[in-house]
This record gives C-alpha cells, sequence and structure tokens, in this order.
C-alpha cells in the first residue's frame, strides 16, 4: 500500500526532536533608507515559536537554543533576512523595502509557501489586482491579468459563464475547465440552470470578498489535485479579520451599460433594404416592381411608412448597481470577516436582468495555543431572467433583430406589440420580453469548517469539512400575449445540486543546520451528486399559468439524476537547503467512480526543483540584481473531466407498441479512464534594480490517453465506442514583466504579460482526421483548424461565388467544392497590459487585454449575409458590397432571391475573419480624501472613483464583438456591454 | 499524555482513514438506466431487453421507411414525385455509393446484438425460480426470429441473391455481440444460419402473442416464423419446402384473406391504416410512443401527398391493374398534379389519419398463397392447390377477373400488383434474375439495369469498411 508507505515516511521524521540551553543575543533594527529604528519587527529562531519583536528603539532581546541557529527578521513591506547567529551575540540587521514581495505569502495546494520558495508555475493575484472591476463573477477579472490563462467570452450577459484555458485546451471530449478551489475545498462549476444562460456556478462567490487568486499552471504546482489538474487549478482564498479594531465597510456602485459596438456594426436601413431585394429580385428572373410578381415584388412603397431600427428597438441602456456592507476585525484569539451584497444589473436586452444577494461570514478561533478552528461559509440567491439567448432561433433578440425588416413595426395601431412578423416565425422579442418568463431561481450554500492541531512546533493536523448545494427553480413559459397562435406553454424544473467534501491532512516541517524540510500527507473524499425534476405543461391557463391548470393528458414529466464519488490520498515532500536550493516533489493517488473498473485508481506525481542564484555568495557583488531563480518541474496528472456513467454498458428504456422494453444505450469499457496530461516547465524569475521584475516561462504538455469516438464495426452493435488513445501536444512561452517607474510621492508602475501557446494533434488512434463540421481534428495540426469549402471569389462576368476542388478547378457549381483547413480559433499570443500612476490620494488606472492569430466564423452570416437565401429578411450592411454589373470585383457575390446557388453554406471562408483585438478592459480613476479629513467626520477612510469597463475594443470582425467563445463559432451570441460605474468606498 | 501519544493517536485517525474500503464508494451505477449486467440477469430483465430488442424494426431505417421505400423505388414499383425535395433521389437513380448506400446496415446489426445478449444468456442455460421454461423458450423464439430477420434483410439488400449462388459473398454471420472486426460470410452460411434460428422460433414461439401492448400481430408468433420460413425457401428455391410451410401457415392462421371491400384506407372502411387487420401475419407496429419514432421521417409521411410525398408510385405498377380491381383505387392524384399518383398503403393511422403513425405489413395471408403458386409453377406440389387456384383467391378477392391459365411472369405481376409499397419487388427480381425495365421513369441515367449486374447487391457503407478492415466491398463500388 503506497499511502501507508507515505505515512511511515512521515513517522520517521516526526520522531525527530531537538532540546538545547539557551545563548542571548541583543540588537539593533533600522531602516536602510533613512536610518530610523524599526520598531515592531517580528524576530524568530529560524523553525521554531521561540521569538522576539523590536522595542521602539529598535532593539530587541532574544535566547536562542545554540549558536547553529539561524535568526529570521521581518517586518511587513520589508525584505525578510535570515542570518546565522554563529559566535557574535549582538546582531544589528538594515532592513530594505521588499520591491519584489518574495516574502509574501502565497497559497498554494494544501498550504502555502512564499514566492521565494515556489518550484512551479503559478500566477498570483491579489486584492489590488481584482479591485474596482465590476463584474459579476471573478472569472471575467482574470481576462488579460495572468499570462497564459485565456478567457474567452461566449456570451456578454450578465451571470454567464466563460471558458477559461490555461496553456491551451488539452482535450477533444473531456472538459478543458480548470479546476476551482475555494478556501481548500475544491468548488462545484459549470452552468447550473435548467431554461437560463446564467446559472455560473462561480457567480456565488462575491468577487470583493477574494483576497487571492493562485493560478497553479504547471505539474509542480498543480500535479498534487491529481485526476483533475490537467486544465491547471485555480485557487482562491477568501478574506478573513486582521487583528485590530474591528472596521465597518460600505461600498456603493452603480452604472450605466450599453451595448458595445465599436465597429459600427448594424443591418440595413430600409432604403438599403429595398435596393439590395430588387436587386435579388431582378438576379432570380422577376420585376420587382410588379405586383404579379408575388413574393418577388419589391415596392418602393415599403418605405413610405414608419421605417424601424430593430436592434435599437430590442436593446436598451442597462444598468449595473451594487450594494455591499462589511465588518471586519480581530483579537489575539479570533478574527472575524462577514460582508453582506445586493447587486442588481439590468441587461441591455430587454428582458434580461441578473439580481444576487450574497452573505458571508469567515471566522478563525483559537481555542488554545496549539487548537484553533475555522468557519468559511457563504449563502447565495440569485433571480435571473433571460430570453433564449446563444441560438439562431427566432425568439433570441440577438438575431431576430438581424432578421426582422425594417418595415415591420414594432407595434400595432392600438399599442399591443406586433405578432404578426412571418419573417420572424411571428414573433417579436419585445413581446416576449414583456410577456414570457424565462428565468433561475438559485439558492447557494457553502459551509466549511476547519480545526487545525499543532501539538508540537511544525507538526500540524488538518481537517477542512465542506457541504455545498445549489437548489434552482426554473421556469420556461410562453404566454398568450406573445404566442401569434394565442397558446399558453409552460415548463417548470427544480434542480438540485451538492457536494460533499472532506479534505484531511498531516504536516510536518523541521529546520535543521539550514536543511528546511516539509512534508504532508493527506486523504480526501468528495460526492457528488444532482437531480432535477421537470414538467412539460402545454396549454396552461393563462389566468393561472402553473402546472396544475395543464390538461393532464399533455402533462409529461421527466427526472434526471447523476453522481460521482471521489477517494484520494496525497503527499508533498519539499526541501530547501539555506534558502538556495528548492526541492519539492508530490504524488497523488485518486480513484473516481467515473472511470471503468480495470482502471479505477490512476498515480500521479510531480517534482519541482528552483535555485534561488540571489541568495549565493558569489552573486553580491552584483548589488543591483534582486532577485535571480531558475525553476524546473515534470509530473503527470489527469483530467477526469468524463461523464458520470461512460464506462458501464448500458441498458435504458424504449418502447414499442406501447410496452415499454430496454435497449442497450452504451456500450461497456471497463478500460475508461482519465486522460493523462504530462507536463515539463522551466521558468526563470528575476528582479533587478528594485525597479524591474519578471518572469519567463517554457513549457510542454502532452496529453495522452486522450478519450476519442473510435468508429466501431456496426456488426458490434454500435457505431462508435470512447476510448483513450489520443496524444495533443500543446507547448508554449510565456513573460511576464512588471516596472515600478517612479517610486516617490508619485509612483507609477506597468505590468505587462504575453503568452504564445501551440497546439498540435500528435495521434487520433487509427483515424488521420476526424471532422467536426467546420472544424477538423487532423494529425499534425492545431486542436482547432477551420475546415471550409474552398471559395475562389466572385465571377466578375455574372456575380455568382465560384468554387474551387482540390485540384484547383474552378467551378460556379458549390458540390464541386471541395473543403480544405483554413485559419485556426487558436490565438497566436494573448495577453495584457496595466499601469496605475498615483500622487497623495489620486489614483489612476488603466488594464488592457489582446489575442492576435485567431481567426473567427461568423456562422450566422448564413442567414444574415446570406446572398438573397434568406428572402425576406433583413441583412447586415456588409452584405451591400455584392457585384453589380459585368467587370466588377465585388466581396460579395449577387443577391439571388431565393438563391439556391449555397454561396451562403455555413462553411464559408468569407465569414472567417481576423479575430485579433486590443480592449481597454478598465479604466479607473479614484480619489481617497485625506484622512485628518475624514476622521473629523469619524470616518476612517473615504474613496471615490469611476470606472469604464470594455470602454474600446479595437477589432476588425464584422459584428458587434470580436469574441465567440474557444472554437471562434458561437452564434446568436449576446455581446458584452460597455459599463460606466460610479462608486463609493466608505470605512468607519 | 506526552507528545508522541499525541502524534500516535493522529496517526491513528489518518490510517483508519485511508484504510477505509473505498471500492464501494467509487462503485456508482446508474440509476435511471440498468447496467447491461443486471438487465440480462433476471427473467423481466431478459423479457424487457426482448422487447427492446424489436424496437429497431421501427426505425426509419428499417421498416419506418426507408427499407420499402428504398426497395420499391429500386425495383420501379416507385417514383421520385413531383413533390421530391432531394431525398430518396439516389435510390430512385441507382447511383448508391459506399457513403450514399443504407442505413440498414447498422440498424439490423443493432437487432442482432440485442437479440444476441438475449439469447446467449438463455442459451448458457438460464433458469429462475417461479419462471415456466416455455415462457424463457418465447423469449428465445422472439430473438431468434428477429436475428434471423436481421440476417436476411442485410443479405437481401447488400448482397447479390442466392439464387445466383451460395458461395457468393454474404454479410457477416453475427451470433456473439463483440466489438470485433467480422469478415464477410458467404451467401450460404448466412442463409444456414437464418434458416436454423427460423426452425428454432417456429418451435418455441407461441400461435398467440401473451405481451401486452396495443397491436397483437405487432409481436412475434409461430405463424410468422413459418411465414418468413416460407419466404426463405422461396429465395433458396427449395420449392417443395415453401410450399410446404405457406401450405401450413395457410391452414392454420386464424385470420383471413382481405375481401374487395376491405382493401382501402380506414375511413372508407377498410384495413388500410388499422391494426391488426385480418390478413396480418406480422407487422411492425407504428406509433409516435415508438423509442425509435423519428417525427417526420415516417413512411406515410414520404408516401402521401399530404405528407412530404416525396415518393409516388410509379404508372408501371398501376397499368398491370384492370379497372375493376379495387388495388387500383388506391392510387391518388391531387388538384395540383392530375398526372401523378401516390398510394396509400399508408394513409396514416385511423382513427383520425396521424401521416406519423402508420403499420408496416412484414408477413401476411395473401403472400403465403403467393409463394405456394410460385412453388407450385416451379414444380413443388401440394395436395388439393394449384398455382392458379392461389392466384386466383386473391384475384377473386380483390374485384380483379379470373385468370384462365397462370405463367410466371403473370405470377410476377399478381406479386406487384399485392405487395407494392412493402418492400418486395428489388428482391423478387433479382432472386428471379429478371432485371429492371422501367417505362414510367423520370431520371437522365440507369432507367434499365440488367441482371446480373454488380449493383444489385447494394455496397457496403463506408463507415463500416473505416471501422473495419476485414470488411470485403462488393465488386464494382
Amino acid at each position: 500500500m503506497k499511502r501507508l508507505l507515505v505515512l511511515f515516511a512521515f513517522l520517521v521524521s516526526a520522531s525527530v526532536m531537538l532540546y538545547s540551553q539557551g545563548v542571548q543575543i541583543t540588537g539593533t533594527v533600522t531602516d536602510a533608507e533613512n536610518g530610523e529604528a524599526l520598531p515592531g519587527v517580528s524576530v524568530v529562531v529560524k523553525g521554531t515559536t521561540i521569538g522576539a519583536v523590536t522595542d521602539f528603539e529598535g532593539n530587541y532581546s532574544i535566547s536562542i537554543p545554540n549558536a547553529d541557529e539561524m535568526l529570521v527578521f521581518s517586518f511587513v513591506g520589508m525584505e525578510t533576512q535570515t542570518l546565522a547567529v554563529g559566535s557574535s551575540t549582538t546582531i544589528d540587521v538594515l532592513m530594505t523595502v521588499d520591491a519584489i514581495k518574495m516574502d509574501e505569502v502565497v497559497v498554494i495546494g494544501y498550504g502555502t509557501s512564499t514566492r521565494e520558495a515556489n518550484t512551479g508555475a503559478v500566477t498570483i493575484l491579489d486584492e489590488e489586482a481584482l479591485k474596482d472591476v465590476p463584474e459579476l463573477t471573478f472569472d471575467k477579472m482574470l481576462a488579460g491579468k495572468a499570462a497564459g490563462v485565456q478567457v474567452t467570452a461566449t456570451s456578454g450577459q450578465p451571470g454567464a459563464s466563460s471558458q477559461i484555458r490555461i496553456r491551451g485546451t488539452s482535450s477533444l471530449n473531456a472538459g478543458n475547465e480548470p479546476l476551482y478551489v475555494v478556501d481548500g475545498i475544491p468548488i462545484m462549476q459549470g452552468d447550473q440552470s435548467y431554461f437560463t444562460n446564467t446559472g455560473n456556478a462561480l457567480a456565488m462567490i462575491n468577487p470583493n470578498d477574494i483576497e487571492s487568486i493562485t493560478i497553479l499552471k504547471d505539474a509542480a504546482a498543480a500535479s498534487v489535485y491529481g485526476s483533475r489538474a490537467a486544465n491547471g487549478v485555480i485557487l482562491i482564498t477568501t478574506k478573513s479579520g486582521k487583528k485590530g479594531k474591528s472596521t465597518v465597510n460600505l461600498r456603493a456602485t452603480y452604472g450605466v451599460t450599453s451595448l458595445a459596438n465599436d465597429n459600427n456594426y448594424r443591418t440595413m436601413n430600409g432604403e438599403e433594404l429595398v435596393g439590395f431585394m430588387q436587386d435579388a429580385s431582378r438576379n432570380a428572373g422577376f420585376d420587382p416592381l410588379d405586383p404579379s410578381s408575388g413574393t418577388y415584388y419589391v415596392p418602393n412603397s415599403l418605405l413610405d411608412g414608419e421605417l424601424t431600427n430593430w436592434m435599437d428597438e430590442v436593446t436598451r441602456y442597462g444598468s449595473i448597481q451594487e450594494y455591499e456592507l462589511g465588518v471586519t476585525g480581530g483579537t489575539e484569539k479570533t478574527s472575524h470577516y462577514t460582508s453582506a451584497l445586493y447587486s442588481n444589473t439590468e441587461g441591455v436586452f430587454y428582458g434580461v436582468d441578473y439580481k444576487k444577494y450574497q452573505l458571508r461570514s469567515n471566522i478563525t478561533h483559537k481555542i488554545s495555543d496549539k487548537l484553533s478552528i475555522g468557519v468559511r461559509f457563504n449563502a447565495f440567491h440569485s433571480e435571473a431572467n433571460d430570453v433564449a439567448m446563444q441560438s439562431l432561433y427566432y425568439v433570441n433578440p440577438v438575431f431576430a433583430a438581424q432578421m426582422i425588416l425594417p418595415w415591420t413595426p414594432p407595434k400595432n395601431e392600438d399599442g399591443t406589440w406586433n405578432l404578426d412578423i412571418p419573417e420572424n416565425a411571428n414573433s417579436n422579442p419585445r413581446a416576449t420580453a414583456d410577456y414570457d418568463d424565462q428565468f433561475e431561481i438559485q439558492n447557494r450554500m457553502t459551509g466549511n469548517v476547519f480545526l487545525e492541531w499543532e501539538p508540537m512546533i511544525g507538526l500540524k493536523f488538518k481537517t477542512n469539512n465542506a457541504v455545498e448545494y445549489t437548489d434552482g427553480e426554473g421556469r420556461r413559459y410562453w404566454s398568450p400575449e406573445a404566442d401569434f397562435a394565442g397558446n399558453a406553454t409552460l415548463q417548470t424544473s427544480r434542480t438540485k445540486y451538492k457536494q460533499l467534501t472532506s479534505s484531511n491532512t498531516v504536516s510536518y516541517n523541521k529546520y535543521i543546520n539550514n536543511h528546511d524540510i516539509s512534508v504532508l500527507g493527506g486523504a480526501e473524499i468528495i460526492s457528488n451528486g444532482n437531480n432535477s425534476y421537470y414538467i412539460y405543461s402545454p396549454d396552461v391557463d393563462p389566468a393561472i399559468p402553473y402546472p396544475n391548470t395543464g390538461v393532464s393528458d399533455s402533462d409529461q414529466g421527466d427526472y434526471g439524476e447523476s453522481k460521482y464519488n471521489l477517494a484520494s490520498f496525497f503527499a508533498i515532500v519539499d526541501y530547501n537547503y539555506a534558502s538556495k536550493y528548492y526541492f519539492r516533489a508530490s504524488f497523488r493517488t485518486d480513484g473516481s467512480s467515473r472511470f471503468g473498473e480495470n482502471n479505477r485508481w490512476g498515480n500521479f506525481y510531480s517534482f519541482g526543483a528552483s535555485w534561488n542564484l540571489h541568495n549565493e555568495a558569489f552573486m553580491e557583488s552584483l548589488g543591483s540584481i534582486n532577485l535571480l531563480k531558475v525553476r524546473a518541474s515534470y509530473g503527470v496528472n489527469g483530467n477526469d473531466r468524463i461523464g458520470n456513467y461512460e464506462h458501464w454498458g448500458i441498458y435504458g428504456p424504449s418502447q414499442y407498441n406501447s410496452v415499454g422494453g430496454m435497449i442497450p444505450t452504451q456500450p461497456a469499457n471497463p478500460d475508461l479512464t482519465w486522460e493523462t496530461n504530462t507536463s515539463y516547465n522551466i521558468g526563470l524569475d528575476f528582479g533587478f534594480m528594485k525597479r524591474f521584475s519578471g518572469t519567463l516561462e517554457f513549457y510542454k504538455r502532452q496529453t495522452t490517453d486522450m478519450l476519442l469516438d473510435v468508429p466501431l464495426s456496426r456488426t458490434s452493435g454500435f457505431t462508435s465506442l470512447r476510448q483513450n488513445i489520443g496524444i495533443l501536444d500543446n507547448q508554449g512561452v510565456e513573460a511576464i514583466l512588471n516596472i515600478d517607474i517612479l517610486t516617490g510621492t508619485v509612483h507609477w508602475d506597468f505590468g505587462f504579460n504575453i503568452a504564445a501557446n501551440r497546439s498540435k494533434i500528435v495521434d487520433l488512434g487509427d483515424e488521420d482526421q476526424i471532422i467536426a463540421s467546420s472544424i477538423i481534428y487532423k494529425v499534425g495540426e492545431p486542436l482547432y483548424s477551420y475546415y471550409l469549402y474552398q471559395y475562389a471569389g466572385v465571377n466578375p462576368v455574372n456575380g455568382l461565388a465560384l468554387w474551387k476542388n482540390d485540384d484547383g478547378e474552378i467551378s460556379e457549381n458549390f458540390s464541386d467544392a471541395t473543403k480544405k483547413i483554413m485559419g485556426s480559433p487558436e490565438p497566436q499570443f494573448i495577453g495584457g497590459f496595466n499601469t496605475n500612476v498615483g500622487w497623495e490620494g489620486i489614483s489612476l488606472s488603466a488594464s488592457f487585454e489582446f489575442k492576435t492569430g485567431n481567426q473567427v466564423l461568423l456562422k450566422e452570416n448564413r442567414y444574415s449575409n446570406s446572398d438573397g437565401y434568406s428572402w425576406g429578411n433583413n441583412q447586415a450592411y456588409t452584405n451591400l458590397d455584392y457585384w453589380k454589373e459585368p467587370g466588377d470585383i465585388a466581396r460579395n457575390p449577387k443577391p439571388i432571391a431565393n438563391n439556391t446557388t449555397n454561396s451562403s453554406t455555413f462553411h464559408n471562408p468569407r465569414w472567417m475573419m481576423d479575430g485579433d483585438f486590443l480592449r481597454i478592459k478598465n479604466i479607473t480613476l479614484s480619489y481617497t480624501l485625506p484622512a485628518d479629513w475624514t476622521r473629523k467626520a469619524k470616518i476612517e477612510s473615504l474613496r471615490i472613483y469611476g470606472s469604464a469597463v470594455n470602454l474600446w475594443t479595437f477589432h476588425g470582425v464584422d459584428f458587434w464583438d470580436p469574441e465567440r467563445g474557444i472554437d471562434g463559432m458561437g452564434y446568436g451570441i449576446y455581446p458584452i456591454s460597455k459599463s460606466f460605474v460610479i462608486g463609493l468606498d466608505l470605512m468607519f | 499524555m506526552n507528545r508522541k501519544t499525541y502524534i500516535l493517536i493522529g496517526l491513528a485517525v489518518v490510517l483508519m482513514l485511508s484504510a477505509t474500503s473505498c471500492e464501494d464508494f467509487l462503485y456508482q451505477q446508474p440509476r435511471l438506466s440498468q447496467t447491461t449486467e443486471l438487465t440480462l440477469s433476471t427473467y423481466e430483465g431478459l423479457q424487457a431487453a426482448t422487447l427492446g430488442a424489436y424496437s429497431p424494426l421501427y426505425s426509419a431505417s428499417w421498416y419506418g421507411r426507408n427499407f420499402p421505400v428504398t426497395v420499391d423505388l429500386k425495383g420501379g414499383n416507385a417514383k421520385i414525385s413531383p413533390l421530391n425535395s432531394g431525398r430518396f433521389r439516389t435510390d430512385y437513380l441507382w447511383n448508391n455509393t459506399p457513403d450514399a448506400s443504407h442505413a440498414l446496415w447498422t440498424r439490423a446489426y443493432q437487432a442482432i446484438a440485442r437479440a444476441n445478449n438475449v439469447i446467449n444468456v438463455i442459451e448458457a442455460g438460464f433458469e429462475e425460480v417461479g419462471v415456466d421454461q416455455s415462457d424463457i423458450d418465447r423469449l428465445l423464439g422472439e430473438c431468434k426470429f428477429i436475428r434471423a430477420l436481421g440476417h436476411f434483410d442485410l443479405a437481401r439488400l447488400f448482397c447479390q441473391p442466392y439464387s445466383a449462388g451460395a458461395s457468393q459473398l454474404g454479410v457477416p454471420v453475427i451470433l456473439i455481440t463483440e466489438n470485433g472486426k467480422p469478415a464477410r460470410n458467404n451467401l450460404g452460411e448466412v442463409y444456414d444460419q437464418v434458416e436454423a434460428d427460423l426452425l428454432d422460433a417456429a418451435a418455441k414461439l407461441p400461435t398467440v402473442s401473451p405481451n401486452a401492448g396495443t397491436d397483437p400481430v405487432g409481436w412475434l408468433t409461430s405463424y410468422a416464423a413459418e411465414a418468413l420460413l416460407a419466404r426463405l425457401y422461396l429465395y433458396m428455391e427449395d420449392w417443395q419446402t415453401a410450399a410446404d410451410y405457406a401450405t401450413s401457415v395457410i391452414t392454420t392462421f386464424p385470420g383471413s384473406m382481405y375481401t374487395a371491400t376491405d382493401y382501402t384506407t380506414w375511413d372508407l372502411g377498410g384495413v388500410w391504416g388499422t391494426d391488426a387487420a385480418t390478413e396480418i401475419i406480422f407487422e411492425v407496429f407504428g406509433s409516435e410512443g415508438n423509442s425509435t419514432h423519428s417525427n417526420w421521417d415516417v413512411i406515410s409521411y414520404i408516401m402521401s401527398p399530404d405528407g412530404y410525398g416525396d415518393v409516388g408510385a410509379s404508372d408501371d405498377v398501376r397499368v398491370l391493374m384492370e379497372d375493376v380491381d379495387v388495388r387500383l383505387a388506391l392510387f391518388v392524384n391531387t388538384a395540383n398534379w392530375p398526372n401523378d399518383y401516390w398510394s396509400l398503403k399508408y394513409p396514416g393511422k385511423a382513427p383520425d389519419g396521424n401521416l406519423r403513425e402508420d403499420n408496416i405489413p412484414v408477413l401476411r395471408l395473401s403472400e403465403m398463397y403467393l409463394i405456394r403458386a410460385e412453388a407450385i409453377l416451379n414444380g413443388a406440389s401440394v395436395s388439393g392447390s394449384t398455382a392458379l387456384g392461389d392466384v386466383n383467391m386473391i384475384r377473386s378477392n380483390r374485384g380483379a377477373t379470373a385468370l384462365g391459365s397462370l405463367s410466371l411472369t403473370e405470377l410476377y405481376k399478381e406479386r406487384r400488383r399485392e405487395l407494392c409499397y412493402e418492400g418486395h419487388e428489388l428482391f423478387d427480381l433479382a432472386r428471379t434474375q429478371r432485371g429492371l425495365v422501367r417505362v414510367d421513369y423520370d431520371g437522365a441515367v440507369n432507367q434499365n439495369i440488367p441482371f446480373p449486374d454488380y449493383r444489385w447487391a447494394m455496397p457496403i457503407p463506408q463507415a463500416e469498411m473505416d471501422a473495419n478492415e476485414n470488411m470485403e466491398q462488393n465488386p464494382g463500388y
């Protein structure tokens, strides 16, 4: 039993104990910059709790066991110094400002460390980096802030989730999102709503409650999370109280939002559309001005009535409001942090809003010197209304507004909404927003309680136990007022998600003569489950639109459930010698109910080492170098994001001749298991002249045992079987540079990060390629490559689209075209930069995000830029550049009413555009009133600020916003909004 | 307590945690469905699995639509109507390729796999306290029939006719379901297995199915097994045995032949569009409730001008019928298309003519008379029966004038008149090696197909070729 070996190793190291007599040391600590005495500096014998604090004159006195010990001097904002005692009994110390924060505590897997000790690739975002970004969920805040972390919006809707990829996409069929761990407990993630797009489980965390975010990117950092570490791990630590007087914080923000449209994308106006349609009608062989042309009759009189810009009609100025009250503080024994938040966002589309109420209480209490207990409690209630976004469905206002004709009036003469809109299946998005329901109400709760016992110095037992629970109520009601046929149809849902976690660790730390060793062993179990009830009730009574009035013969009910369990054992060993040579090894074994019986348990491990050159004696001559550290790591972890029961051979219900039977629905695969991720990382951290610091990382990660749907001989009774057979590589470079340009009264800093990731498919089993509609997965190519019909432009002679086959033969016949790889939605470079200027209480900060080298595919152009295919619908203004007469070199072929040439096919390179963008994410100007003014009003501090979010996006995509999800092919997207927010922070 | 005691207590706690058996905790079975092992371990489960094996028969790629439609389009009974939007054009034009072949391949093997799951458990000696052996036998009989029908229909569609040589390429005979890459058996081996399965099914199936449900002849009985045996021997040109099985069904089957007044749609008081009509020995029950119901991709919708109506009737069938023949009245034209006709054999089910529901006859009594007549013409002898008598038995019940003599050619015409749109004509042409002649034809190519020709066997689908390196493509493709 390998799990027992770990514990045995721990036992051996724990039994070593040292006792000896004392030596008295005294000295003075002063500030190196101005020579003033420093009071309150902590002086500790390394590896013990023996310590002292300097007095007002900076003097200290300490009794140490023997002269071989090291003394550690530390003070907030100063660089920690560790000095050998040796023969001297007087040690005076000069402390310097810590520009690089080498001693900052860093939260890592199952514990904490410092930047100094770190061996892996981690990115840390502190409170400062997350401040003043008025986003509902913290995942949106990561965009552009962390090197190698790609945050892709799939929707600008309030409460919607983002797609996050750390160092590329590693899997085709398993999940690619990172693991989120909050205060040591992995949390549930993904969208948990039944009808809406806004069930982002991460929304339950108030971004303002976050103290720090640590992103674990390489194996050395992440592998201790075993079969869930392959996509990286995001560790979140929530705030806890600091020792001292309790303070009350009040925060209020209010903002206005509008649809971002920095390229002035739009549909055609009435005149443009009439001209376009008349040409299309002529090109189809009709006379558009002859009433006998039927549907091809396009008279100029269409413009006589009032014309409507439907995009304007369905959008509005939205609003953001957020009010938060918090109390925090602490005593010797107890620290507390409590916050209450109310937030209300009105979307820029009618019918979309999101309200949340959130409470958090974090309390830690020392029962005795050796025993402490803590509670992290979070309660959440949300009410989200939406309409059918993210689809090419006619009730999606984004799509409907592109399709409805400008001469179709939004309202009838009697003031009611017009539902006679045949070009949009008789659906009016404004009526839908007013009368239909599509909402999700969620109540969520997470509570964890931990107990920490330190029976002796260096030895710690910790048990952390959590319950996480979501209860959701969904409703989708199509009211007769918004339905042309006047039907009332109701769908309702109740969903429950729960996750129970128990995480237990024992750790031991020992320092002997420059040898610093820590070991940690642990066991963790997780039990996760969800279920849902759904009722479909057509023909409910609109006066009482609930399932009880539905016609019982047509009511349908359904039930779903899914569960999985995970059990893990793990160990970490850390060792360093004289703060110069660091070594870390981790091991984890995971057993998961998701894995087939032949592969139920998996072993994962990592090794990391770093060399802190700046602590070497030979570096002292190069005084300007504050930090020079090289790191290397190697490790293996896994991706368990597969379905809960995929390894079972399954019989599911069937019906024939009014009798229920059972049919095989899934072939057995007892070998099915995690995808393996092997990762290598080399890193360099540097800092010089106390102004410049940064990091360079090179990595390679290889996914093996990648899950692929392998086609089967049909004689098996199935068409495919999911097997662990593929190989995918991701490799890349990340760079971070931070500069403190000015450090005096006026301070000015600048930060920049950039990352380049390249993916390559190495093996697809027996296949050379897998074609998935407009995407091809092909050996030797990047993971995602667009696979589109070869478009050869517009024939200048007759205005028809030209197509090409692999032999280069040109044809006007679409069916002669062959597909080819063109472009990829994977960015070549992603990153961001930010800057902050401050003087006295005034501060101005700005952050930018960029992506380059990726392509997007605008699939809705099939309908909105359709060369006449969508006859009787409005079209995008980009369709106006079409062929008109022989000799024209036009972007679009000539429009033909009811076009059957397939020129606007989904798989069309004409819809592929460069997706590069540079976004001004946030500009914030803030002013903190001088404390001596505010104190007169008994206010500890008062800060006012104004922020602009998504202020401008520079891009070249013919759409409101350039982002369309990881595969670049999202459609019917709710584009992002701009917001202008003012805020007030008040502290008593 | 000293420190070491604390440590030991602490360690003991951790050890207990780690020593706890995790295997139960990590064994999570789906509850809303069942594992294969569990389903196949009880009689109830085997019965449910047997009922599940019927499901593929109704899928759109088999009797639910594509199998009879393809067979009659390629056989010349059906044609692409003016309402056609592209569906089934490839079949009509005989332009099938490995990429555009027939989905029966997947569906039939799915049914065979489901049947095998039950057969293998029962034949390994399954028994359960309180369950009669006869009930277990019945499940075996149902599954063997379904396995036989699967292999038989596959061989008919994807192979050259047995009558042209039993040593030709057949299809893989699958008796144990596994993720294998089987090669093709020869036709003789396929037909031998179909014969063996049907003989066993005939012995084990009851004359009336005890299964509940709406349609009693939507389940398999011993009559169905005997009827399919009669057809099998006809295809094998074992004339005497074919005649004997047909006779057995004719004499014992309790149903009766449709009369001239029966032979119309349900709304006119007829049998088409009703459940369990008197002639039906086995039909595939059609309903929106069936799991394999595929919305609008159903036979009535594709064949009725009130539905998609993509598939119309060829004049080549209509011209074979006398004006007085009630079967001619089963064709309709529309106001928009007065010169085009559609068959109303699938008019949508009573009582409201729902075009998304219709039963598909697989075996019915008239076919038994036609089999016996053809067998007798080819030399079989049945006491008290003549080929002419059998055919006139049908004709007298269709309002048609009685024939004075009967040639094989006339018999083939009678089969066409009686069994059109039920999935026979292509195979009748092939097994009698006649070649296809189409007079009423709108295609640009392939109006007539001679026999022999490689195209009488449809190509093995490319997906199978890709997944199975032991699979041999039919020559010519």
